[in-house]
């Protein structure tokens, strides 16, 4: 679609407000009813969606340049696609299209994204990952693994391609996890390799940050190298990953590949009763990522591999499933204006602590970086993993 | 789309005086004004609004406001309005952007004052069962609430959850309850107004030092008269007490039972299905004519019971559909009966209230000749009719109509049998004069109009008709002003009250002393008292008279050009 017929979609925006609260026949309280986490942080209408609808006609007919409040409103959205979601409900108004090519348009004019945003761009094309670590660091997370590990991009063959993606690969706070989940699929004896060093970003954030063309060539060389080892099923544990394969590559690149995510292949396991479970007696709420719940409606499959823990007790969140509050973290937001980021994550923590939650869980890498942080203040006891730390701890083994 | 030549038109806003603008600066910070041209843009346009739209269109750059300021608290907005009055700038509030107005209505630079950091429920009184509310608090979280303390503010209200009970009660505040519990305006115990002097008025008992909030009437004359419908003129509302009526249905809302509508691939009615809050029940009945329908609306109104009755024709095609297409399919097949009403009944005391209800209902429709929907009789009608479920009680009518700009609206005010035949026979006449800008328009020509029954005891009815043009054409944006605007003469032409409550009150009250008689007249002297410079909601209820001396010519010529076409002499200024 032409960048102009997208800004025309945004014409379509009525401002009727519903993607700016939780639905009236589902919201449970004042404290937890609103939606929007640019428009409820910043609470001027340029940061909501219909501001931005609004933003996109006016840029679109040429009426005014782009000024950085404008890049700032336009880069304060975390993407989590709660507005599309409810629209389609209800105007069909396309907001993430819109919201892409506003940023689109911001890079061309050499005006977005934010300057802290840049760095990720930077480091995409100095070392393929956008943490910045250098390639060789990337499967820095194996060492911690007991046993050989098969390197698909060096010869070894695996029915499963274990793709981690780059916050789980490369950052060393969260390799926790890649290490937790590849102990999982040892213990349930799944035949898993890596891509090693030839493993890349995914693209994703280069495509949310407005650069559709450093994103093509991510889709073009993944592909590739999945085509080129013949890869038939990939794993991965991050919901960007997840669903910009899913989405996302079929629009630029063939991709003849079944991808799933690692819940939804314990939750198989769990299923197939390869996975033996200890009890486990904590009060835990599931945070749904925006990118496996919104974007790929799974929600239900966390949840049961969560309530397969015996002794476990999931409470929901007043905010929950297509209802539920973005981390902050998306978008590029958590490096973008991080205060604002942390604002709208203490927000989840305390929603969590709101319903007597002991444990928050989530299942994105974004998620649980910045619900970790959000939650250091002191003031409270919650704890925050990953869905993959949960059950490795819950393992009889 | 090509960009057309005109389309490259800069559209320049007006400024503030520097003094203005730093002064607001001074009084709210930096980060809560601003003149961004970026920012302002998303300040221009309404929703419900082609003449807006249109402006857009034209590159009229008085849809932009000069400045935006986001107040805090009752304290910011007086501060803003002084210095607006002394210096002598035009002042519109601003809360979802979705109204039927259009905007500054003057080419003088106009601050636009957002109520968004107001935005809270701050009191909900169990004893005097009231609910005091900031300006930017909605009906969702004062349902949300009150519901846990087995209260509930009486009604939805007919338009989005996120609809603002302060901005409401200026306009009018309709209710899919309206039957039992009368509209929003009926509803207000007390308001705390900044006038455009900045002085603060209250209304009610709390006017009364040390007493309570319980009762709309305060001592001497009720100025909450001068406030309720106003469509802004008297000030900015910046905190709301409604009354609060006995919910019998529960603490929480009943789940759909399939679970949550999602991504666009599962809009299937299923996801829809609401069940009706405990103690609630929603029955549909259809009638063999229109007479007969008007009849039976009339006699249920007439008897005292439910809580909501309502006639609503082909606009269940727009409510009750999953998807645009499906929309348009039942539109053209006719799925919904075209004489229909639905009651709403609660057993608001008991379950043996609901029965007897019940019993004098199915009485009624048997005289009348209606039938009930049931799974029996047209039993996949009432299953496509189950999101009205979430509509009447649950405060989520939304804009899920025509997924695409909805334009204008006439809304006739009367007793049922005038609403009832004249908005069909009018607007019947002005679409096959005008054509339809979409086939929607026709809700009310083939069928029902939308019929509210606003009062028990069938003394006041209103009635809707509704255009959707296409915001991108220019020609039928147009079309959709004159439909509108040509029904509103045709309806004072033959002395019937065009709006009751409702759109178009700006050019009206001016345009058609018919209305009054001479009412603007008095609205204008109000207005001075108010606003003895004229700066706030310029031309909102009333113009003043230099507003209406400084009218363009083509918009009084197109005025009295209708006003002749439908026998009406012309305007003199």
């Amino acid at each position: 679609m032409e960048e102009n017929e997208i800004f025309e979609k945004a014409l379509d925006c009525v401002r009727c407000g519903s993607c700016r609260v939780i639905y009236a026949d589902r919201i449970k309280s004042m404290r937890f009813g609103k939606q929007c986490p640019p428009g409820t942080y910043h609470l001027i209408e340029s940061f909501y969606p219909a501001g931005l609808m609004y933003l996109a006609v006016g840029l679109m007919r040429k009426q005014f340049p782009y000024s950085p409040r404008a890049v700032e409103a336009v880069y304060a959205c975390t993407l989590c696609r709660y507005c599309q979601t409810i629209c389609e409900e209800y105007v069909e108004t396309k907001t993430m299209p819109v919201i892409e090519a506003l940023r689109n348009k911001a890079v061309k004019e050499g005006i977005g994204p934010l300057p802290e945003q840049k760095v990720y761009i930077e480091n995409l094309n100095r070392v393929d990952n956008i943490i910045g670590q250098p390639k060789d660091k990337r499967v820095h997370w194996l060492r911690k693994i007991k046993g050989p590990v098969k390197h698909l991009g060096k010869g070894d063959k695996a029915s499963t391609l274990y793709f981690p993606g780059c916050q789980y690969s490369c950052n060393p706070l969260l390799e926790d996890v890649p290490i937790a989940t590849a102990e999982i699929f040892s213990e349930a004896g799944v035949d898993w390799g890596v891509l090693g060093e030839q493993e890349k970003c995914c693209g994703y954030l280069a495509l949310a940050l407005g650069y559709p063309g450093i994103f093509e060539r991510y889709a073009k060389d993944n592909s590739a190298t999945f085509y080129t080892l013949g890869i038939e099923q990939i794993v991965t544990s991050c919901p960007e990953c997840y669903s910009t394969f899913k989405i996302r590559y079929p629009e630029v690149t063939s991709l003849d590949v079944q991808v799933i995510h690692t819940t939804e292949l314990f939750h198989r396991l769990i299923e197939e009763k390869r996975l033996k479970l200890k009890e486990n007696k904590t009060k835990v709420a599931y945070h749904d990522p925006c990118h496996l719940g919104r974007y790929l409606n799974l929600y239900e499959v966390p949840r049961l591999v969560i309530k397969s823990i015996p002794g476990i007790e999931l409470v929901e969140m007043e905010r929950n499933q297509m209802d539920a509050w973005c981390c902050g973290a998306g978008g590029g937001v958590r490096i973008g204006n991080e205060e604002y980021a942390l604002t709208t994550a203490r927000e989840r923590v305390n929603e969590a602590l709101s319903c007597g939650a002991e444990l928050l869980i989530t299942s994105c890498p974004n998620c649980l970086q910045i619900l970790r942080e959000a939650r250091g203040n002191g003031t409270n006891h919650i704890k925050v993993k990953d869905i993959a730390i949960l059950l490795r701890q819950s393992l009889v083994s | 789309m090509e960009v057309k030549k005109e389309d490259k038109k800069k559209v320049v806003p007006n400024k503030l005086p520097r003094e203005v603008f730093y002064a607001l600066v001074n009084i709210l910070g930096p980060e809560w004004v601003s003149e961004d041209r970026a920012v302002i843009e998303t300040y221009s346009r309404f929703s419900v609004d082609s003449a807006g739209a249109l402006r857009k269109h034209l590159r009229d750059h008085t849809t932009l406001p000069a400045c935006i300021a986001l107040p805090q608290s009752t304290e910011d907005v007086q501060a803003i309005m002084r210095i607006a009055n002394r210096f002598k700038v035009k002042v519109i509030p601003f809360t979802n952007g979705m109204i039927a107005f259009n905007g500054p209505t003057t080419p003088d630079p106009t601050l636009c004052v957002h109520l968004s950091r107001m935005n809270r429920v701050l009191k909900i009184d169990e004893e005097n069962m009231t609910a005091t509310l900031e300006a930017f608090a909605d009906y969702a979280q004062l349902q949300a609430e009150a519901m846990k303390k087995g209260l509930w503010n009486g009604g939805s209200p007919l338009a989005t959850t996120l609809c603002k009970l302060s901005s409401q009660t200026s306009f009018a505040g309709i209710w899919q309850t309206d039957l039992k519990y009368g509209t929003l305006t009926r509803n207000i115990v007390s308001v705390k107004l900044v006038l455009p002097t900045g002085d603060i008025l209250m209304t009610g008992s709390d006017t009364v030092a040390g007493t309570e909030i319980f009762w709309e009437y305060g001592p001497g004359p009720d100025l909450m008269s001068m406030v309720r419908g106003s469509a802004g003129t008297a000030g900015i509302i910046t905190e709301i007490t409604v009354k609060l009526h006995t919910w019998a249905g529960g603490a929480a809302l009943p789940e759909p039972p399939a679970g949550r509508p999602s991504i666009r691939d599962y809009c299937e009615a299923k996801y829809d299905t609401a069940p009706p809050p405990q103690k609630v029940k929603l029955f549909w009945i259809e009638f063999p004519d229109y007479d007969s329908e008007i009849d039976g609306l009339h006699k249920i109104a007439q008897s005292g019971i439910g809580m909501g009755l309502n006639a609503t024709g082909v606009y269940n095609a727009y409510y009750c559909s999953q998807t645009q297409e499906m929309t348009l399919k039942r539109v053209k097949e006719k799925f919904f009966p075209p004489y229909n009403c639905y009651v709403i009944i609660s057993g608001i005391t008991s379950q043996r209230q609901m029965g007897y209800e019940e019993k004098v209902l199915k009485e009624i429709v048997a005289e009348t000749g209606g039938t009930f929907l049931s799974d029996t009789y047209k039993p996949e009608v009432l299953y496509a009719l189950m999101p009205w479920n979430l509509d009447c009680i649950r405060h989520v009518t939304g804009f899920r109509m025509n997924r695409h700009f909805y334009g204008s609206s006439i809304v006739p005010g009367g007793s049922l049998h005038d609403v009832a035949y004249k908005t069909k026979e009018i607007w019947t006449r002005t679409i096959n004069t005008f054509g339809e800008t979409y086939i929607t328009d026709r809700g009310g020509i083939d069928d029902t109009p939308f019929l509210y029954a606003i009062e028990r005891g069938s003394r006041f009815w209103l009635s809707e008709a509704d255009v959707y043009p296409d915001p991108l054409d220019v020609e039928l944006l147009k079309r959709a002003r004159v439909l509108t605007f040509a029904s509103v003469v045709d309806f004072v032409s033959q002395h019937f009250n065009p709006t009751g409550m409702g759109v178009l009150i700006e050019p009206l009250t001016s345009s058609f002393p018919e209305q009054g008689p001479n009412a603007h007249l008095f609205f204008r002297k109000i207005r001075k008292i108010f606003d003895p410079n004229n700066i706030y909601a310029p031309g909102r209820q009333v113009y003043s008279e230099e507003e209406f001396k400084a009218l363009p010519q083509e918009i009084v010529d197109f005025i009295n050009g209708m006003r002749a076409k439908y026998g009406l002499t012309p305007l003199k200024r």
